[in-house]
């Protein structure tokens, strides 16, 4: 059975960084790439699927993405991949990303303040 | 594979994402996508076994609310139409700045075009005043249009494109009323050469004058009325198509 989606409070900036590392390994199209962000979260992390349509015009717009339209079994599909720039960005929040994950691991460990 | 249901929950989105003003562009092919992805979930829940109707509403479900597309739409600037971001900018200043820029361009273009024709010898040397006669009624038709076809042109363009986004009418009509007031004063006065060499003239001013008071008050009026109509028409027909 599917899981239900993820909570919303933790998920801001996720499925943009999700979206960049995923089409920095290859380029992809929206059904496809969501189904690859479920296969490489093993089904912990669930967006709205249709919310993803906008963030991909979005760093589009930004420059990060780029698209082309091909036609795959009689359909087009427009498929995303990330430019130079993509990377770039993919590359600063990977780096706050694990910065924040590793403080909040640290936090939750309890720290040297001693939380009970 | 889409039903009829399915289709006025898109035309719906549509409506209401370009009525806050998401670009036009970019409602096309996120709708685009939209039903491409809805298609493909549909068809991955009936390869599962599932019936066509739990088919749809498993793919409505993967997809989201209406809401919850609409928000994540609406939350990005990047996807606003200009009209849209820059209301004040495009409906107040935008149609004088279009219209002053047109006009200093097409005369920058006016007078390569004569030199042009001249130097390729496509104009034999004036003898008396500038030739050919079709020349001069072609400056006369231009300035003509500069005043007073130019301005109520881009003013219902820009009426037009507000009315679509169905965005804040008082923008659209502050815009009209100026560029009205603006083009309504303005006169224009072509003077040809009478010798050879000499140059010609064409001076454009802006004027309250007791003398032509009456008639600009006139083209201001038309102007603006014209502009207007176009709106009303434009928001007008997005209603009635809203109510079918």
């Amino acid at each position: 059975m599917a899981k239900g989606k993820t909570n919303p409070e933790f998920m801001t900036g996720v499925p943009e960084l999700l979206i960049l590392r995923l089409l920095s390994e290859r380029e992809m199209y929206g059904y496809e790439l969501v189904q690859a962000i479920e296969a490489v979260t093993g089904e912990e992390i669930k967006v709205g699927e249709g919310v993803v349509y906008p963030i991909l015009h979005a760093l589009e717009a930004q420059g990060c993405l780029s698209s082309k339209r091909k036609p795959v079994n009689g359909r087009t599909r427009v498929y995303y991949a990330t430019t130079a720039a993509g990377k770039r960005r993919l590359g600063t929040l990977v780096g706050e990303w694990q910065r924040i994950t590793g403080a909040i691991t640290l936090a939750m460990k309890g720290s040297k303040h001693g939380i009970a | 594979m889409a039903s009829p249901d399915t289709l006025i929950q898109f035309d719906r989105l549509r409506d209401r994402l370009i009525g806050e003003g998401v670009a036009r562009r970019h409602v096309r092919r996120l709708l685009g996508e939209l039903a491409d992805h809805y298609e493909d979930a549909v068809r991955a829940g009936l390869a599962k076994g599932l019936d066509t109707e739990t088919a749809t509403a498993a793919a409505w479900q993967r997809l989201g609310s209406e809401d919850e597309i609409a928000a994540s739409i609406l939350a990005l600037p990047e996807l606003r139409s200009l009209p849209a971001r820059f209301p004040r900018t495009i409906s107040a200043a935008g149609p004088i700045l279009l219209w002053v820029g047109i006009t200093i361009a097409s005369c920058f273009l006016l007078a390569g075009f004569t030199h042009a024709l001249q130097t390729f010898g496509l104009v034999p040397p004036p003898r008396t005043s500038i030739e050919p006669i079709w020349l001069q009624n072609l400056l006369n038709v231009m300035a003509f249009a500069y005043l007073r076809v130019l301005p109520v042109a881009i003013g219902a363009g820009i009426a037009f494109t507000f009315a679509r986004h169905l965005l804040v009418p008082v923008w659209t009509i502050s815009g009209a009323v100026a560029l009205s007031l603006l083009s309504g004063f303005l006169s224009y006065s072509l003077t040809f050469p009478t010798e050879v060499g000499q140059a010609g003239a064409l001076q454009i001013g802006w004027a309250v004058s007791s003398v032509q008071l009456r008639s600009s008050l006139m083209f201001t009026a038309m102007n603006i009325c014209s502009i207007l109509v176009v709106y009303w028409l434009a928001r007008r027909s997005r209603g009635s198509r809203h109510m079918a």
